[in-house]
């Protein structure tokens, strides 16, 4: 399978850059030398307000004497888990609409997907999310829910036009002739093939749901029995026009480097899948 | 099937999609507003009066299809949270958005199409390289923080203190600056890092044909090459990268900057409305982004024949 | 009369690790008036020296040698300042239908080039545009059509027009009839030469197709592997050929109206690029391969005509010689 994952890692004889991968690395020893320092609980008021750095605070507290340190590694958690949640649901269910689509097209379940991707597309996000977070209130999924239904739209466009490409390859046809099942063939051909796109939509994704899940809760719309990093930020705000950064800067800090690490994986992922942008 | 029916076929299930998934979300699974209509202590008879008047005791299609005569009438309602016609609210709220968010995209896009082409005509060199390491940067920094970071900078005493912090009493054009260039400044910043990898990659696939090769021949300047050859052969790609963006602008984009800074927009208008459950503001600002998307698909199909001739061959050979 | 371009032993390596010295040591001059033609099988290096005239190989290329148009030594690297070959040479390409641009009328683009080469009034580009059109022999209403909607030979004229637009003294043609039908291509290299008697071009006609190159070149080279191992009037090239892979090449060339059926000949092998001899490059193809050949290249050397020059140690005999 030529583009399959092996090719994927060796091709161009260039290594993958190895920046994005150390960075990501670099984000996890930050979390895991958090979550091995003896910190106060996050809710806890455990000082008086905005304590400077310190042993027991290293990275002080915010305006309510709650430990920030202690806060953000809570939230990273809860960032990387909702990332996760989503990349993974709404990446399958965009890459099996796509399949189907792609496989179909033309005829009525292609259709349908289409129109489904058409319509989600046409709803502003933000006041999707509100009505989701109305309809199912009391959930408190409501906002990873309104983020699946809504980010899996641009992978099962890309997925479609993938299988309608692979499709009419020769190799398909004789898949066909030699009898093999829809089925077989998606999974021993297409999707190999479609890796590549498949690994890149993830992460755009993921990039896409942390950036979404900050603003959601920084306007209060997300999760608010946990902290994140959009809550931090939220009360940053205040504490920033007093002088107070540690805050702000801890949570910003954190966000940037998670969202960097993926764009550059991702960025070398996409070099290497289309040739057309790749180097010379 | 003519291809004019099939697009408003299209269009017509596009609206009707999106009017659907509004109503079942917000009217048919949102608040019960027969309570805060009785008040405290309802008695049973009342309320179901007023069920009756609010339609809840009809079944779920007629309901649907009454939602949609109001907004086939425009009969937008009015909003439960302070009483005004909704289409008046959406006439004072959408200019205030347009002024100030119109400037900021145009000229993010302009600044990043610039620099894109910078970065195509230095291939692989040190400026290019340095233009997408630093959009590559660009775009991992929230939306969000760039805001705070800028108004900190620009608007509080902690910095530089120039412009206002918050708010839109815009009676002139000083005014206009002096409330819309902060945030003008954040979505400048998030446009250029946001299009300009998109731009470059046009522009590099471009570079590669035949044609800019010729003119690279016949002497043209790089001024030329970029602006005269290359701009117009993009200018779908980017036309419909712009057009398409618009409505999530307009809406999700103004909602975190106008509820940042306090500007009566669209998106603060919405941005209330979620928190008030006002459904009749929150449906109509739904059904008028869904309409502004077939706008921009029918602007498309209108504007595509005319940047590029040979659409029109490909239409008349189909 | 002096050569109006003249090239000194311009060498050329594309950049890379296992970087290929795709032109070594060609010479070369045109008068004003004269159509040298190159030929030489893909890959030859036939399009790099083209490209090398026009400033407009990749960046990161190894230039040697000097180009000179009109006594003037010209800058590889265009530079702001310097002299360019750019503003003396025009090109014209193998697909017209890909070398004019898509979205743009061929009025605008030629016009174009008339507004580059001078400040005139919308009158009179509008009167130049008319004759450069009547000049390459395309009706006047054509400058409203866009490329698509013109011919291959059509849209070859419009370059020919822009080429003429630009008041180049010299005209690189790289394969300009080898996308075109065969009554078309006729009319082209026609219209070349009459163009040529007109304006007094220096014209580099690339071509592997030797009918193109009898029809209008008086001088021809025969390029192999990077190098000029034949170079000659064109009457002697197609009579005598000396060197054995130019007679390998015209004997290729199939005849309409032979006097007897021949096996076209085929030239045996594989041009191969990267392997390094420090012999003739042609050796392990050659049918007339000696000891020597492979230990050393061969110089491009006068025969006893002063104006065949040839890079073989083992020349096919001329006729009446024998050997």
């Amino acid at each position: 399978m030529s583009f399959g994952l092996k090719s994927l890692m060796t091709r161009d004889k260039v290594p993958v850059p190895p920046l994005g991968g150390l960075i990501f690395i670099g984000f996890v020893i930050i979390l895991i030398i958090l979550a091995a320092y003896p910190l106060p609980d996050w809710q806890l008021v455990s000082s008086e307000q905005f304590a400077g750095i310190s042993q027991q605070h290293p990275l002080g507290t915010n305006a309510l004497g709650q430990d920030i340190a202690a806060r953000a590694e809570k939230a990273s958690w809860h960032s990387l888990r909702i990332g996760l949640i989503v990349t993974l649901c709404s990446g399958f269910l965009g890459m099996f609409m796509g399949l189907i689509a792609g496989w179909n097209a033309g005829r009525w379940p292609d259709g349908i997907i289409l129109w489904l991707t058409g319509t989600m597309e046409a709803i502003p996000f933000y006041l999707f999310v509100a009505a989701v977070a109305y309809a199912f209130r009391g959930l408190s999924g409501s906002m990873e829910l309104a983020m699946i239904v809504t980010f899996w739209t641009t992978m099962a466009r890309l997925i479609r036009a993938e299988v309608i490409r692979i499709k009419q390859r020769d190799f398909i046809l004789s898949a066909r002739t030699i009898g093999l099942s829809s089925f077989a063939i998606l999974r021993a051909h297409i999707l190999p093939n479609a890796l590549p796109v498949l690994l890149v939509q993830f992460s755009v994704i993921f990039i896409a749901a942390i950036k979404a899940e900050v603003i959601l809760s920084f306007l209060g719309l997300g999760n608010s029995s946990t902290i994140s990093w959009g809550l931090m930020i939220s009360e940053s705000t205040q504490e920033v026009i007093a002088g107070h950064y540690l805050n702000f800067f801890s949570a910003s800090v954190l966000l940037f480097i998670l969202i960097y690490s993926v764009s550059l994986i991702t960025d070398s992922l996409q070099t290497r899948t289309d040739p057309r942008q790749g180097v010379a | 099937m003519p291809v004019f029916v099939r697009k408003t076929l299209y269009s017509l299930s596009l609206l009707l999609g999106v009017t659907f998934i509004s109503f079942m979300l917000m009217v048919y699974f949102g608040p019960d507003r027969s309570y805060a209509i009785a008040g405290k202590n309802p008695d049973p008879v009342q309320l179901q009066e007023i069920r009756q008047q609010l339609g809840y005791d009809q079944p779920l299609v007629s309901r649907y299809l009454v939602h949609l005569k109001d907004l086939a009438t425009l009969n937008l309602g009015f909003s439960e949270s302070n009483g005004k016609p909704v289409s008046s609210l959406l006439a004072e709220t959408i200019p205030v958005s347009l002024l100030l968010l119109l400037p900021g995209f145009l000229i993010g896009n302009l600044l990043a199409l610039i620099l894109a082409m910078t970065a195509a005509w230095y291939r692989h060199r040190w400026p290019d390289r340095l233009l997408t390491d630093l959009s590559l940067i660009g775009v991992s920094i929230s939306f969000l923080i760039i805001i705070i970071l800028l108004s900190t900078w620009l608007c509080t005493p902690q910095g530089l203190n120039l412009f206002p912090s918050r708010g839109w009493r815009v009676d002139g054009l000083g005014a206009w600056f002096m409330y819309a260039t902060v945030p003008s400044l954040s979505l400048i910043f998030v446009s250029v890092f946001f299009n300009l990898r998109f731009y470059r990659a046009l522009l590099l696939e471009e570079m590669g044909q035949d044609y800019i090769r010729t003119a690279r021949a016949f002497g043209a300047d790089p001024y030329s090459i970029m602006f005269k050859e290359a701009f117009p052969n993009i200018l779908i790609p980017v036309l419909t990268r712009l057009l398409f963006s618009l409505p999530a602008i307009l809406v999700s984009g103004s909602l975190l900057l106008e509820t940042y800074f306090g500007i009566p927009g669209i998106g603060k208008t919405s941005f209330d409305a979620i928190f008030n459950a006002d459904q009749p503001v929150l449906n109509a600002v739904v059904s008028l982004s869904a309409i502004l998307v077939i706008i921009i698909t029918w602007l498309v199909d209108f504007l595509y024949p005319r940047l590029d001739p040979r659409i029109n061959l490909r239409l008349e050979t189909q | 009369m002096s050569a109006l371009i003249r090239i000194n032993d311009l060498s050329i390596r594309y950049p890379g690790k296992d970087a290929v010295s795709a032109l070594k040591h060609i010479n070369l001059k045109i008068k004003a008036g004269e159509t040298v033609g190159l030929v030489g099988e893909s890959g030859c290096g036939k399009t790099t020296l083209a490209l090398a005239i026009m400033g407009m190989l990749p960046t990161g290329c190894e230039y040697q040698g000097k180009i000179k148009i009109d006594g003037k030594l010209v800058d590889f690297y265009h530079r702001p300042g310097h002299s360019s070959s750019r503003d003396h040479c025009a090109m014209i390409f193998q697909n017209p239908q890909t070398a004019l641009n898509p979205v743009i009328t061929v009025g605008k683009q030629i016009t174009r080039i008339i507004q580059r080469q001078e400040n005139s009034g919308k009158q009179s580009r509008r009167e130049q545009l008319k004759t450069l059109l009547q000049m390459v022999e395309l009706p006047s209403q054509c400058d409203k059509l866009y490329p698509h909607e013109l011919s291959g030979g059509m849209q070859q004229r419009v370059l020919l027009a822009m080429a003429l637009a630009r008041k180049a003294k010299i005209l690189i043609a790289d394969e300009p009839t080898t996308a075109l039908d065969a009554s078309t291509r006729l009319q082209i290299l026609n219209l070349l030469n009459r163009l040529q008697k007109k304006q007094n071009l220096a014209i580099l006609l690339i071509s592997h197709d030797l009918s193109a190159i009898a029809r209008v070149c008086q001088q021809v080279l025969i390029l192999y592997q990077g190098r000029i191992i034949e170079q000659a009037p064109q009457e002697l090239i197609f009579k005598q050929p000396r060197h054995p892979y130019s007679a390998g090449l015209l004997a290729a060339i199939p005849k309409i109206h032979p006097q007897r059926p021949e096996k076209l000949l085929t030239l045996t092998g594989d041009v191969n690029l990267t392997s390094v001899t420090t012999g003739c490059a042609f050796a392990l193809r050659c049918p007339r391969e000696e000891l020597f050949c492979e230990q050393q290249i061969p110089p491009l050397n006068h025969a006893l005509e002063k104006n065949q020059l040839f890079a073989c140690f083992n020349p096919r005999p001329l006729p009446g010689e024998t050997k």
